[in-house]
This record gives C-alpha cells, sequence and structure tokens, in this order.
C-alpha cells in the first residue's frame, strides 16, 4: 500500500500533468480550449486535494507517535527460549520465571564391592523453578528451588546491587565464587554430574559477595565473605552451623577477548583462593562420590575439622568454534581432629590426634559439536535447525571426554588400627576417572545426554580392599527455559 | 591512644579532603516541566538564572527542561515524574497536581506575585502570506472551507484558552447566550481537520507540514513561527476580542523537599520577576507584567480587547468542569461533529 505521502505526490502529479496538457489538448482535439476559469478552478480542486492528503498525512503521524507512547506505557510481556518474563514499561523492574526438570536414568555394570550394591535407578536429579528480576533497575533478586526427592530445598536466595559494571554486591545464598565447573549452571554442563575437583570446593554459601569487570570485560574479579561449606558441600545449616567463616576471592581473565582476530579470543584463565576456620560438630563431611555419584570415600565418624581449611584452584578453559577444552585443579587443606564421645558428646581429648589433610584433585574435559555449532563456556550450543523429523533436521550434537582424578592424603589413613582419620580397607584414597560423552540438544530447550564413566579405585598403604573398577551409563533427558 | 605519624598524617589528609569536599561548590540539577511554545523562553531564562545563582551563591545549576502539551504534561506530574517546579499554561492544570497528587497545597497561586503568573499571554490568528481567506476575526474562522488547526483542549492548555476565547466572542455577540456559543464552537470544530495534543504540535501542522488556512496560536508562538520562517510566509491576525492568557508557575514541594531543591527551585520561580527575568520574557514575546518592561516591549504587541477566565468563566475550576471534563460541552461538540 502506497503512503499517504506517496498518494499525495501521484495524485499532484496527476493534477499538474492535467493542468500542462490541458493547453495543448485544444490543439490535438476538437474539444474547446480551457478558460481561465476552469484552471482556476482546477488550481483549486488541487490545493483542496494537496491539503486532504496532507492532513490523512498528519493523522497518520499523530496516530504512530500516540501508539509509540502508548507502547512505552505498556509492560513487556515475552515468552522465548529464555522463559517466561514481565517487564515494566521503564524497565526497571522485571520478572522472570525459569525452570529446569532433569530425569536421569543410571545403569551400573560394576562397583567397587566394598559393601556397596548401587541400584540401577530412573531418578528426577533436579526439579529446579526459579523467580529473578530487577526492581528499581539497580537491584536484582533471584529464588531458586529444587523439588527433587520429594522434598523442597531453597538453594538460591538472594539480591543484588549494581553500581556499575567494575562493582556490584550480593547479599544471600547462592554459589560460592570458587570452583570453576561449579559455576557452570545446571542446564549447562558437559557431562550429566560435575567432574572431581567440585568436591574438593564449596558448593552453596550464605554471606556477601562482590563482584565486577574491569579493562573491558578482560578482567573480572569475585570476593566474598561467608559462613563456610565443607568440600563439596552447601553450608551446614541456615541459620550458620560454623562459627568460623570463609573468604573467598577469584580472578579470572579473558586476555585476548577483545582481539576479534585471535585464535586466543576465546582462553580464559584464572584462580580461586579461599581460607577460613572451620569448627563444627562431626558428621560435617559430604562423602566423595565417583563420577556416577557412587561414594568411594568418607572421613571417620569421630573427625571433625577444627581449625584452617584454605583452598586454591587454578583453572582454565579454551573455546573456539565447535572445540572446547575446560580444565581445573583444586588443593583443599584442612585441619582435622579426631574425638572421643565423652557423656554422648565427641569431644577433644588429650588422645585426640590432629593433622592437616591435603586433598587434590584435577580434570580435563574437551568437547566437539559435530553439527558445527559454536562451542561456548556456561552456555549450550544453539542449534542451527532445531531437531524436526518431518523435516529431516536433527538439531546439535556434541561429543566429549573427561579425564579427571581425585587423590585423599595418604596420612588420612595412617596410624593404628585402620586408620586415624578414614578407615583404609573400606574407603578408597584415590579415583581415576574416565568418562565418554554425547550430547543431543534438540533445540535450545531440550537436551538429551548419555555418559559412560569408568572409574578406577586405588586402595590406601595397607589396606586390606582390593577394589573394582566400576562401569557406568548414565542418562539424561532435560528440559529448561 | 597513641597513633603512629604516619597514621596521624592518613587521618588529617582524609579530614581535609573532607572539608574541601564540603566547601566545594553544589552542582544542582531542576527540573522544569513546562507547556509546548515554552521551550525558547525557558533556555534563554535557564542560562540567565544559572549565571545569577552561581554569582549569588557559588553553586552551579543546571535546570532540565520538559514540554508536551500543558494537561499532558500536568498527568505525567501527577504520575509521578519528578518536576522541581512547573510552569503550565493555565491554572487548572497545577490545581490538578494539588488535587491528585498532593504534591503542593491548594493555595499555591498565592505564593507568587500576580496570581503565579510572572507574564501573560493571549490568542491571535496565524495565517497564510496575503491572508488568501480573509480572515479578520472569529466569524470569518467558522465559514465552510476554512480549514483551522488547534490542538486538542483535553490535553492541551493553548487549546482551551482557544476555545474559550471562540466562546466567549460568540456569546458577547449573541446576547450572552450559551446556545449560541456553543453552536459556533462546534462549527470551529467542524473545519478542525487535524487535533494535535500540544501547541507546539500544531505549529508544526500548520508551518511545516503546510495544513490549515489558519492556526489558533499562542501570540508568543505566532511571533515566532514569523520570526523564524519569515514575514513572506505568514502573518498574524489580532481578533477584536480575546482571552488574557496567564500561565503560571509553582514549584513542587513534594519533590523539591525530597530532593533538597526547595530553595533553588523558590528562588528560579522568583527570579521571573526580575528585571532580567521579565526582559527575557518581553523579549520571547510574552507580555511581562512589570510595568517597566511592559512598555518597553508594548510595541510588539497589538491592541487588543482582552478578557479574565474569571470575568467570563468564573474561574478556571468552573470552565475545567463545564466545557472540559469528560461529558461536558467540548465532548458534546466534538463527539457529535
Amino acid at each position: 500500500m502506497k503512503s499517504p505521502r506517496s498518494l499525495r505526490a501521484a495524485a499532484t502529479a496527476a493534477a499538474l500533468s492535467t493542468l500542462a496538457l490541458a493547453p495543448f489538448a485544444g490543439r490535438a482535439q476538437t474539444a474547446p480550449a480551457a478558460s481561465s476559469d476552469d484552471i482556476a478552478a482546477l488550481r483549486e480542486q488541487i490545493r483542496l486535494l494537496d491539503q486532504k492528503l496532507r492532513v490523512l498525512e498528519r493523522n497518520v503521524e499523530l496516530k504512530d507517535e500516540a501508539a509509540t507512547a502508548a507502547a512505552a506505557k505498556t509492560p513487556g510481556v515475552n515468552a522465548d527460549a529464555k522463559g517466561f518474563s514481565l517487564t515494566s514499561p521503564d524497565k526497571k523492574y522485571s520478572l522472570r520465571i525459569r525452570a529446569n526438570i532433569q530425569a536421569d536414568g543410571r545403569y551400573y555394570f560394576e562397583d567397587r564391592d566394598a559393601g556397596i550394591d548401587t541400584p540401577d535407578a530412573f531418578v528426577l536429579r533436579r526439579i529446579r523453578p526459579s523467580f529473578e528480576g530487577t526492581v528499581a533497575e539497580k537491584y536484582g533478586y533471584r529464588l531458586m528451588f529444587d523439588l527433587a526427592n520429594n522434598q523442597v530445598q531453597l538453594l538460591d536466595a538472594y539480591a543484588t546491587y549494581k553500581y556499575s559494571d567494575a562493582f556490584s554486591a550480593l547479599f544471600g545464598k547462592t554459589k560460592s565464587p570458587f570452583d570453576l565447573e561449579r559455576l557452570v549452571s545446571q542446564t549447562n554442563l558437559l557431562f550429566i554430574e560435575r567432574s572431581l575437583p567440585t568436591l574438593l570446593g564449596p558448593n552453596r554459601d550464605t554471606g556477601v559477595q562482590v563482584y565486577g569487570d574491569f579493562l573491558t570485560g578482560r578482567l573480572s574479579y569475585q570476593a566474598a565473605y561467608l559462613d563456610g561449606a565443607s568440600d563439596g558441600a552447601s553450608l551446614e545449616t541456615e541459620s550458620g552451623g560454623n562459627d568460623g567463616k570463609d573468604t573467598v576471592v577469584r580472578l579470572f581473565t579473558h586476555p585476548f577477548k577483545n582481539d576479534q582476530d585471535s585464535f586466543l579470543k576465546g582462553l580464559g584463565l584464572g584462580f580461586a583462593y579461599s581460607t577460613g576456620t572451620r569448627e563444627v560438630a562431626t558428621g560435617a563431611f559430604r562423602a566423595y562420590t565417583s563420577n556416577a555419584l557412587v561414594p568411594f570415600f568418607q572421613y571417620g565418624g569421630t573427625v571433625r575439622p577444627d581449625g584452617s581449611h584454605d583452598r586454591v584452584s587454578p583453572q582454565l578453559y579454551f573455546y573456539k568454534g565447535p572445540f572446547g577444552v575446560m580444565a581445573s585443579y583444586t588443593e583443599s587443606i584442612q585441619e582435622l581432629v579426631t574425638t572421643t564421645v565423652v557423656g554422648g558428646v565427641n569431644t577433644i581429648t588429650p588422645a585426640s590426634k590432629r593433622a592437616d589433610l591435603t586433598n587434590r584433585a584435577w580434570a580435563v574435559n574437551v568437547n566437539y559439536v559435530l553439527t558445527g555449532e559454536d562451542a561456548g563456556h556456561n552456555i549450550n550450543p544453539k542449534p542451527a535447525q532445531d531437531f524436526n523429523f518431518e523435516a529431516g533436521t536433527w538439531g546439535a550434537w556434541e561429543v566429549a571426554a573427561r579425564l579427571s582424578q581425585l587423590a585423599v592424603d595418604e596420612a588420612t589413613f595412617a596410624g593404628a588400627g585402620t586408620g586415624t582419620f578414614a578407615n583404609r580397607n573400606t574407603q578408597a584414597q584415590r579415583i581415576d576417572s574416565y568418562s565418554l560423552g554425547v550430547n543431543w540438544y534438540l533445540n535450545r530447550n531440550v537436551k538429551a545426554s548419555l555418559n559412560f564413566e569408568h572409574s578406577e579405585f586405588q586402595e590406601a598403604d595397607a589396606s586390606t580392599a582390593d577394589f573394582e573398577n566400576e562401569n557406568a551409563i548414565l542418562s539424561r533427558v532435560q528440559l529448561s527455559f | 591512644m597513641n597513633f603512629s605519624p604516619l597514621s596521624r598524617l592518613a587521618a588529617a589528609t582524609l579530614a581535609a579532603l573532607v572539608l574541601a569536599g564540603s566547601a566545594a561548590a553544589k552542582s544542582i540539577e531542576l527540573l522544569n516541566v513546562s507547556y509546548d511554545p515554552t521551550r525558547e523562553l525557558y533556555v534563554e531564562y535557564n542560562a540567565a538564572f544559572a549565571a545569577h545563582w552561581k554569582a549569588k551563591t557559588g553553586d552551579d545549576v543546571v535546570v532540565k527542561q520538559s514540554h508536551g502539551g500543558s494537561g499532558k504534561q500536568a498527568r505525567s506530574v501527577i504520575d509521578g515524574l519528578r518536576a522541581d517546579v512547573v510552569t503550565l499554561a493555565l491554572a487548572g492544570d497545577i490545581d490538578a497536581i494539588a488535587k491528585n497528587a498532593g504534591a503542593l497545597p491548594a493555595d499555591w497561586q498565592t505564593r507568587f506575585p500576580h496570581n503565579s503568573s510572572p507574564y501573560t499571554s493571549t490568542i491571535v490568528f496565524l495565517v497564510r502570506k496575503g491572508n488568501p481567506k480573509a480572515i479578520k476575526d472569529w466569524d470569518d474562522i467558522v465559514k465552510p472551507g476554512v480549514s483551522i488547526i488547534t490542538p486538542n483542549p483535553k490535553t492541551s492548555g493553548g487549546a482551551r484558552w482557544n476555545y474559550l476565547a471562540a466562546w466567549e466572542y460568540a456569546k458577547r455577540k449573541n446576547g450572552g447566550s450559551d446556545e449560541a456559543a456553543k453552536a459556533f464552537v462546534a462549527k470551529l470544530y467542524k473545519n478542525v481537520p487535524v487535533l494535535d495534543s500540544g501547541a507546539r504540535g500544531s505549529t508544526t501542522t500548520f508551518v511545516q507540514r503546510g495544513i490549515g488556512d489558519v492556526f489558533l496560536s499562542w501570540e508568543n508562538e505566532a511571533f515566532l513561527a514569523v520570526k523564524e520562517f519569515g514575514a513572506d510566509q505568514f502573518e498574524i491576525v489580532v481578533p477584536s476580542l480575546s482571552i488574557l492568557a496567564e500561565p503560571p508557575v509553582a514549584v513542587v514541594d513534594k519533590v523539591a523537599k525530597r530532593k533538597g531543591t526547595a530553595e533553588v527551585a523558590k528562588a528560579y520561580l522568583e527570579y521571573l520577576y526580575s528585571d532580567e527575568g521579565q526582559d527575557i520574557a518581553g523579549k520571547n514575546f510574552y507580555r511581562p507584567i512589570d510595568p517597566k518592561a511592559a512598555a518597553k516591549y508594548a510595541g510588539q504587541f497589538t491592541k487588543v480587547e482582552l478578557f479574565t477566565i474569571d470575568q467570563a468563566f468564573g474561574g478556571w475550576t468552573k470552565a475545567q468542569k463545564e466545557h472540559f471534563d469528560d461529558g461536558g460541552y467540548f465532548d458534546q461538540i466534538y463527539l457529535k461533529n
């Protein structure tokens, strides 16, 4: 349809043509020549026509202005692959509703035979609705629950304040800013379960964090003062079961981020450090588990942390096109003490044994997107074409491999009897894991994964155990938005 | 307690910095929410006031301006636009802010001289060069075939002045008959092809888009059009009777107190009554209220018989209710048209 402006131009041109040709028309035809009155009348008609079209054009313009003004006052409602959201007209207030459902299947061929017979199972690994957004422009919030295992857990609950890109603050409970893979969203994991170094870092913790970017995003920092969480676990209780506190600092750099043509544009290097004291009752340790979630190490029941707890973790990743690699190393040094039950209470006595124990873990994983989409850190490949059986399109396919190891300090098992801090006859000293995986991204919201996990266990010195290798297949169907 | 010399030096340096900071000049920002045709007036006035305030207090003042149809602007302030001061087209719009937002007291008009109107204006006709439709007075514009440009009285203060001026003219001519006035104004709006939301929009319609034969215009807006586009494009026609428009000003207490700008906001409006403020008003084709400035600029204004809203309509509250509220005379006329 022609615009009023072009209509006006066409009508004016036609009328002018008529007017211009009028004096000559008489020569070619027998019709009488146009009088000056006729010309004046034509001119008036042109003027009126021109006015009408100008009015039409102006009214359309005003209608557009009114529509634009009205749109600016209308709250935004959005539903797309990123979730469902509401936004105030001034963009200062927003709410986004997201969710993640992970339905897993686990099949164990062999396990390490320490009296553990891990059942094959279908499980709902994660059922996590979350609510996040902004209030008054600079303040943010997030609430995330987990409904798996028929219970309700509050995982994330925090408020943020953004002063600038270089400085934001977070108050509440979320992931401790330490471990590289722990900070990857549950929906974007390369393998079904995170690797062994995450067992030595803190999980979720409550406290205060500050963070920001410098050097146009090439250097980022996170610093936190937290309640303190044991290795691989979230804080002991919501009310704060650890009298000591943890300080966590993490620096991460993307040195070539802004060099568009650099081969190393996707390189990230970082270092995390945490230090604190831990003074909690016994039972404050989470069992170390294989990549197939089978426990292989647990401290003795009378052992408790009592003193300093430091961790370090150098970390890196590199992504280039469909290829990616991620690696991290974590060392956790913790002061532990044995206790004796006195009057029903675990008590430190003169006979208690005390030691600084150092556990170490590392992991390297590589991935390649077979269908050519870009791989990246903490994002899933975006399928160039969604899966559609009838159309013959198959989404994105990715293969991955991982090597990882966790070694418990040998001193843990030393001493009289079966060991001072752990039972050398039932607990493994080291695990070496090999993982292979295939991920199928049907679209941006649905992902299916299949992993093969092979783990080999090493016994501590003087152990009477002979742990068998563990082989397992893990599968997952994930829906997230 | 004994502190080390280094600690004392650091503390002294910090204290000196704090003192220096508190003694430094302040930078103050005001928001003046105004109606459409005052853009040029306040650009010049804001610069003059900033210089005056700097000389008087040493503080920097930056005045931001917001313009639109007067009724629309009042609505924005009621809805939360953080205006330190309002300088609107008519008292009824500031009354609405006082009533609906409680942002200033009901007697706000007593706070500054001359009912808080530091300048006045009136309504004139802007026609195209040569006055092809031979428009001389109100009767000429309601003739068939005359296209009139005037904004929407629901959103524009200037449009309400236009409407009331036409009403009163017809009423006086017809022996005080409101019915005759209503019929006259109905004829007038039959000739209006475009209703802009504000006076500046109507100026665009008439001047830049070339629509219409006559523009019912604020006097200062008409002068600006002639000044900007040339006397070879437009002419000003002054009708036999028009209305004395008294655009008022007020501090929005609720906002100014919260922002800590009450003192400078008050001074900002007071300075409109100063010699310099009055001179700037005259230069921008507003009629100054100060006799000295009024005399200086008298030559640029044609003499016209003016009536006030109080005389003809019993004040803004009554006029608003009878003519412009939902279901009022304007709705009856315009919806019927």
